[in-house]
């Protein structure tokens, strides 16, 4: 259980990126977090994952509070972020260090074999694509064995047909272990594609402005009526998000002189 | 296939030549840059043997050649080489390790970067030569004086490129090594030490250049031995021939130096995306 309570995050500059958000997650679920820009999303999965910590509030894994990196808790990022100077296996292998030799290059082979690239595990980083690179990024997050996995808009560099590829491509990776995912998206339909749960922020302090289950099994048809009827869910409860300025909604000859 | 796989594609990247032009062009390319050299060599040989030019001042290659072979034959030039090369060693060994410890540490803490760098960055730039009379007072015209004044011509290009390079690892490598736990020294041999490794190699080379150029001005300062001893020598008694067999023993011990840094250094900067690979 991944428990988020009254997370807040205030930046040293007064500014006031997450304010009070408190969320549970059960194990085998798959959160989407979803928001404009500047709702706080990225800044929430930062601290879950350790690398920031928050300001109010506390993230706990099973009782346990988060305030550095955690060995069950597997990130990715945006950018696959593969260490250049490191082949493809040696990668993969980035946090199994500890392991003996034998055990290591066991699990690596078996997490290249899950991603489909066994035949790059000898390849530089640079030769492969970025839905290639971004399948190494999975299988290094993986081969450790979280039993959380938080995901910061992982795909939304790829193009969109590499992007619905991946997706396709972590559920099936996700069944295995079935460990918590937690993603950040700004893609309603990826959001609805991936989750158990979306949870929709708002900006300007970034809060949680609702949070909807998602009943649809899987694998999910994006052009099945049911799964358009989420969609307008998600979109009614995002167009509540948006800042109604006063200013634009006054007439028009209030600015005239 | 997409766009990028075609475009990073071996194929796209590296034109396919036939086979037999190949090998040909390989062993051509590199000869190509000795023609001009060697054209002027044969030209000047020529001139002077037709008369055209005395070669009292410029001697021509056949009269460096022997020179050379006579220093050589004698033991003399390996004598003095071998002192200079000592000399160098000694000065670039201690630069490179006073360089890469200052730069590691400025690179890595914004305190002691604050505190050291803007001191270090006025010493830079004072020419080192210019230190050569207090060094001479401080350390005497023996060893000292020589190794300390190419020890500081080595260390600042070496904490520069150590110093740059750390402080301009990108921060998001250093995350995965945090999400990774790494500890501090993990951190450090895992992470920055190969992220900084291509800049290290470059500020290694120009280190290392830079302490064949002070070998010369320590030697220039009262030498009895060494191939800078063998410049003024030439100059003294008027034997061009031996400066420039004495030029020549100062390339070949630069560029063979300069080859083992490389040479070293290669495997460890495979992965390299360079622009030179394509």
């Amino acid at each position: 259980m991944l428990s988020f309570d009254h997370v807040g995050k205030t930046y040293p500059n007064g500014v006031r990126a997450l304010d009070g958000v408190s969320l549970e997650v059960a194990p085998g679920e798959i959160l989407v977090i979803i928001g404009g820009s500047g709702c706080g999303k990225s800044t929430l999965l930062r601290a879950a994952s350790g690398l920031d910590v928050a300001t109010q509030g506390r993230v706990a894994l099973d009782g346990e509070t988060i305030l550095a990196p955690h060995e069950k808790i597997g990130l990715i990022f945006q950018e696959p972020r593969l260490l250049p100077w490191l082949s493809v296996a040696g990668n993969v292998a980035f946090g199994l260090s500890e392991l003996p030799k034998a055990e290591r290059s066991k699990r690596v082979g078996l997490a290249l074999e899950r991603v489909g690239l066994t035949d790059k595990a000898r390849v530089w980083p640079r030769e492969l694509s970025g839905g290639q690179a971004q399948r190494v990024a999975i299988a290094r997050a993986l081969v450790t064995r979280p039993s959380v996995l938080l995901l910061d808009e992982p795909f939304s560099a790829l193009d969109a047909f590499t992007r619905a590829e991946l997706q396709d491509h972590l559920l099936d990776l996700w069944e295995e272990g079935r460990p918590i995912l937690v993603l950040v998206t700004h893609d309603i339909e990826e959001a609805l594609v991936l989750a158990s749960r979306v949870v929709v922020m708002r900006a300007q302090p970034g809060r949680i402005a609702g949070i909807l289950d998602v009943p649809l099994p899987r694998p999910r048809d994006r052009l099945s009526p049911a799964f358009e009827e989420q969609k307008r869910r998600v979109l009614r409860l995002f167009d509540s998000t948006l800042l109604r300025r006063p200013a634009l909604n006054q007439p028009l000859h209030d600015f005239q002189i | 296939m997409s766009t990028f796989e075609i475009l990073s594609s071996p194929s796209f990247v590296k034109p396919q030549r036939a086979g037999q032009h190949a090998g040909a062009r390989r062993l051509l390319r590199p000869a190509l840059g000795l023609l001009v050299p060697l054209a002027l060599a044969v030209g000047w040989e020529l001139a002077v043997r037709a008369g055209l030019a005395s070669g009292r001042l410029v001697p021509p290659p056949s009269v460096i050649f022997t020179t050379f072979a006579d220093l050589a034959a004698t033991g003399e030039l390996q004598r003095h080489a071998t002192v200079t090369l000592l000399r160098v060693l000694a000065g670039f060994g201690s630069g490179v390790i006073l360089g890469t410890l200052v730069g590691a540490i400025t690179g890595y803490s914004a305190l002691s970067h604050r505190l050291l760098d803007p001191s270090l960055q006025g010493l830079r730039a004072i020419p080192s030569i210019a230190w050569v009379p207090l060094f001479i007072l401080w350390f005497g015209i023996f060893e000292a004086s020589k190794i300390i004044l190419i020890a500081v011509g080595v260390f600042f290009p070496v904490y520069l490129g150590v110093m740059g390079a750390v402080r301009s690892v990108d921060r998001k490598i250093v995350e995965v090594g945090r999400v990774f736990r790494l500890s501090g020294a993990a951190m450090v041999r895992r992470i920055l030490l190969p992220a900084i490794a291509p800049a290290y190699v470059i500020a290694l080379r120009s280190g290392l250049g830079l302490g064949w150029m002070f070998v010369v001005a320590a030697e220039f300062m009262g030498a009895s031995e060494g191939l800078g001893y063998l410049l003024i020598d030439g100059q003294q008694l008027g034997k061009p021939a031996q400066i420039v067999a004495a030029i020549v023993a100062f390339a070949l011990l630069g560029k063979l130096t300069d080859w083992i840094v490389a040479s070293i250094a290669a495997p460890f900067l495979r992965w390299e995306d360079a622009f030179a690979s394509r």
